[in-house]
């Protein structure tokens, strides 16, 4: 029996213990706060950058694009929008493109379609003798022939008119009376007019020869009063005749008088000429005739595609003819029946790329556009006067969906995510055999020899090596060696021959190095934590080591390497700088559609698109980081169902 | 009595240190035949050694071991039969981390001791035999880590005898179980002796006394090798130790 020491402090121990347990777990929960805390801050940054309000300015105004909002134009019109808008060349292309979807019959038929006379209900709802000849020139004529020919029209009834018919049409058109209110477009009295206007009035209706005998840059320094005069005497009241020519009409040659009048309309529009002219000189029956004649006769095939027929033609071909040999509004009608195949939501957005070309000026974090709208659309409103400003989300299916673009507003991740999955599939199949193979050797069957220890301690420093490192050993064993060489990562061996040894099968084997160090400690720790009573059992009713091994040891020890595999995933998926090494493309727009594809993966996306000089950009790194993030969580949740389904039928 | 089991000079070995020292010793058939001695001496080492199963942890074994005709270190023989023909209940029970039924159907099913349609009706009686069929039959799909630890070691005794092994080596089967759990396993010792051979090692001198056939006393020698002090019929050992040692520790007196 010992003796107690004499006194014992109990209660200053006590305060000083619970003091000192209490300091203790508060830097505990501090750390952990802290920990928290930088998650939190990384993600609150990265989600500020994934939605809010922009300014997008387009490179054409929406709204003066046609004389109704977009959304109210027919296929038709559209179709004629876009031609009018882009260059030939893409405009076929989009054609091109939308004829190349359907087979050569239905191509031939759209084609036989537009070469049939049409019926008279399609170039107008009203009949077309009911029409008046002007609305048969404006609407039918001038609408559907297009310019060449109206302007062959318009020369051919200059020339059959007779002067009298000529001189006619002047007097009406040209020398009605001039009252002082209509010179004025307010309908003012010319002396409530200011000075500018005045002048502007002069440059606007003063004949040629009226130029000639008055100095318009003289008049301009000259009193008020004097130039209203001077518009009074000039213009109100009915014009002089005579100084139309120079001489009475009525002595005016054929030419003389024609010369005249295509001078008249040129500077208007050439196309009105024949709206006035020809309705006012042609009867209606020439009228209806013409458009008979021209608008409603079908097209002979073989004027279409001489020497071959339509179902031989190419899509590029069919584009090509119709531009060469068929009048406008045929072409037209083509066109838009090829366009109508992608469909309407295609075409504008094809107007929308090609025509107006939107692009984002500015854009503001999340958090700013939730709390300072107001704040904002002022600032929008004061940079960019009259720009759109809009809630947007970076993360949309567009996004998922879309190849990579110079362009944010249209950059999407489709290749770089495929590219990851292919990748982290390839790493997966080729690191979990040979790791948990290397960690069932190591730990069941190769002892404690000196070797054994080293190969371990190999091991463990592996693990640690900067991922840089084994960049550079894949550049230069399966890129340069096995891919560039031998041929067997590029696909050269197996006949696929347009890849360099840059591929995924590289990467994935560079990844599967990477990872195998991380795959084979948690083996050998999982396989090390199976308890030794169940290697008993498993001995004691006779079954050999390998059949120990794989019907006992290595179910029970499969959720343990289950999390380690979830490690190397999260690692693999997540690394940047061996894949640079080895020359991961950063520009790439092709789905990577096998292990000798080129590819790219996300963090290379996500590396690139900050250091755009767009900062546009920062908010597409952003949603692919969330991207990333979401396969990352997805992929160890699946793997920790599955963990856990294993560890429940084990238990 | 037929000899099923016998040792002639066996020394094991760890390495080069001497656990268990020149031990000869007949087990006889359909007996059961009890080991007992303080902690160290060796009786787990030399219990292990007839099954083969000290090879696991680097053992090894001088002089000759025979089951019936047969000396189970000759070079011809393949520890996994050996080890297939003596069973072994360990201390703490280790059931597959398996359904019941998988527990005892597993292994007819490696050795192909039955056929496939078979297989129920062997599941069935080695269950009848451990004393276990009527607490389980109906969940024959449960994990048998659910079962108590009694029901737990009596499953391992059914899955052991389900191999139709000629021995049964016991070590220290009682030793994590409640006094009913023990009382149950002595009962099913009881049972099992009619068809095989046990050996069983404890640390009870009472579950020593009460079951067993024969007993064992060992002892460890100054140099840590434990040896065989005296062997005889319980009864004699209990009551009339030839070997003072012997009678200090059953009475208490020693250890």
């Amino acid at each position: 029996m010992s003796k107690l020491p004499d006194a014992i402090p109990t209660s200053t121990d006590l305060v000083r213990r619970q003091l000192i347990a209490r300091l203790g777990s508060i830097g505990l929960l501090l750390s952990m706060v802290f920990s928290l805390l930088a998650l939190v801050v990384l993600f609150a940054d990265v989600i500020d950058q994934i939605a809010g309000y922009t300014v997008t300015t387009y490179s054409r105004d929406p709204a003066t694009l046609a004389n109704k909002p977009l959304a109210e134009l027919s296929i038709a019109q559209l179709a004629t929008l876009l031609r009018a808008n882009v260059s030939d060349t893409s405009f076929d292309t989009f054609v091109t493109t939308a004829l190349e979807k359907k087979d050569a019959a239905t191509r031939s038929k759209l084609v036989s379609d537009v070469l049939r006379a049409p019926n008279e209900s399609t170039i107008s709802d009203i009949p077309l003798n009911q029409l008046s000849a002007l609305e048969l020139t404006e609407n039918i004529i001038e609408a559907r022939l297009g310019t060449e020919r109206v302007r062959a029209l318009a020369e051919e009834r200059l020339a059959a008119a007779t002067p009298e018919q000529m001189v006619a049409f002047i007097r009406s058109e040209f020398l009605s009376p001039v009252s002082e209110t209509d010179l004025t477009d307010g309908e003012l009295p010319l002396e409530k007019v200011d000075f500018e206007t005045l002048l502007t009035i002069i440059n606007e209706r003063f004949s040629a020869d009226q130029f000639a005998r008055y100095d318009v840059s003289e008049l301009a320094n000259e009193s008020q009063e004097a130039i209203i005069d001077v518009i009074r005497k000039e213009l109100v009241g009915v014009p002089n005749e005579d100084a139309i020519l120079g001489k009475p009409l009525d002595e005016a040659t054929h030419d003389e008088l024609a010369e005249f009048l295509r001078g008249r309309f040129l500077e208007e529009s050439y196309a009105q000429m024949p709206a006035y002219f020809t309705a006012e000189m042609t009867p209606v029956e020439d009228l209806q005739k013409l458009i008979r004649a021209e608008l409603l006769q079908p097209v002979d095939p073989a004027t279409f595609s001489p020497g071959k027929s339509i179902e031989q033609l190419s899509a590029k071909e069919i584009v090509a003819a119709a531009r060469a040999n068929l009048e406008p509004h045929r072409q037209d009608a083509l066109f838009a029946a090829a366009l109508e195949i992608d469909g309407r939501a295609t075409l504008l957005k094809h107007i929308e790329d090609e025509v107006l070309v939107p692009s984002v000026a500015q854009s503001w974090g999340l958090y700013h556009s939730l709390f300072d709208r107001a704040g904002i659309e002022m600032e929008a409103a004061q940079k960019y006067p009259g720009a759109k400003i809009e809630f947007r989300s970076w993360i949309t299916r567009d996004f998922l969906t879309n190849v990579m673009s110079s362009r944010a507003e249209e950059s999407g991740i489709r290749t770089a995510l495929l590219g990851s999955l292919w990748m982290l599939a390839l790493t997966i199949l080729i690191a979990l055999p040979i790791g948990v193979g290397a960690a069932i050797y190591l730990e069941e069957l190769a002892g404690k020899s000196r070797l054994s220890q080293l190969i371990q301690i190999n091991i463990y420093n592996l693990a640690g090596v900067p991922s840089i490192i084994y960049g550079m050993l894949g550049l230069t064993i399966f890129v340069r060696t096995l891919g560039d060489v031998m041929g067997v990562t590029s696909g050269a061996l197996f006949g696929v021959n347009d890849s360099n040894g840059r591929t995924i099968l590289s990467a994935a084997l560079t990844m599967a190095l990477l990872v195998l160090p991380l795959i084979i400690v948690n083996a050998q720790e999982a396989l090390r934590a199976v308890p030794t009573t169940l290697r008993e059992a498993a001995y004691g009713i006779g079954l050999t080591k390998l059949q120990t091994i794989w019907h006992h040891v290595l179910p029970a020890a499969l959720p343990g390497i289950l999390t380690g595999s979830i490690l190397a995933m999260s690692r693999a998926i997540g690394e940047t700088a061996p894949l640079i090494v080895i020359g991961a493309s950063t520009f790439i727009t092709v789905d990577p559609n096998g292990p000798f594809s080129k590819f790219t993966v996300l963090p290379i996306q996500i590396y690139k698109w900050t250091s755009m000089p767009d900062p546009t950009f920062r908010n597409v790194a952003a949603a692919a980081i969330i991207v990333l993030l979401i396969v990352l969580i997805t992929l160890n949740l699946a793997a920790i169902l599955l963990r856990n389904r294993f560890r429940r039928q084990s238990a | 009595m037929k000899t099923k089991v016998r040792l002639e000079n066996v020394h094991c070995y760890y390495g080069n240190f001497m656990a268990v020292h020149d031990v000869t010793l007949p087990i006889y058939d359909r007996q059961i035949t009890a080991i007992i001695g303080p902690s160290g001496c060796g009786k787990s080492t030399l219990l292990r050694s007839i099954n083969r199963m000290n090879e696991l942890v680097g053992g090894s074994v001088r002089g000759s071991l025979w089951l019936e005709e047969q000396n189970l270190y000759a070079p011809e023989v393949d520890p996994v039969k050996v080890r297939r023909r003596i069973g072994m209940v360990f201390q703490k029970p280790n059931p597959f981390p398996r359904s019941i039924y998988e527990n005892i159907a597993f292994g007819v099913r490696q050795h192909k001791l039955a056929a496939k349609n078979e297989i129920d009706d062997v599941v069935e009686s080695c269950l009848r035999r451990a004393a276990l069929w009527d607490e389980v039959q109906h969940k024959l799909k449960m994990s048998a880590l659910q079962l108590s630890g009694g029901q737990q070691q009596r499953l391992c005794i059914a899955r052991t005898i389900a191999l139709q092994p000629d021995v049964v080596l016991m070590d220290e089967p009682c030793a994590a179980l409640d006094p009913i759990g023990t009382g149950k396993i002595e009962d099913l010792m009881q049972e099992l002796k009619r068809d095989y051979t046990i050996i069983i090692v404890t640390h009870n001198m009472q579950q020593a006394a009460r079951a067993s056939d024969h007993t064992v006393m060992m002892m460890m020698r100054d140099d840590r090798a434990g040896e065989m002090i005296e062997f005889g019929e319980t009864n004699q050992v209990f009551t009339r130790p030839r070997d003072k040692r012997t009678e200090d520790y059953v009475s208490g007196r020693f250890g």
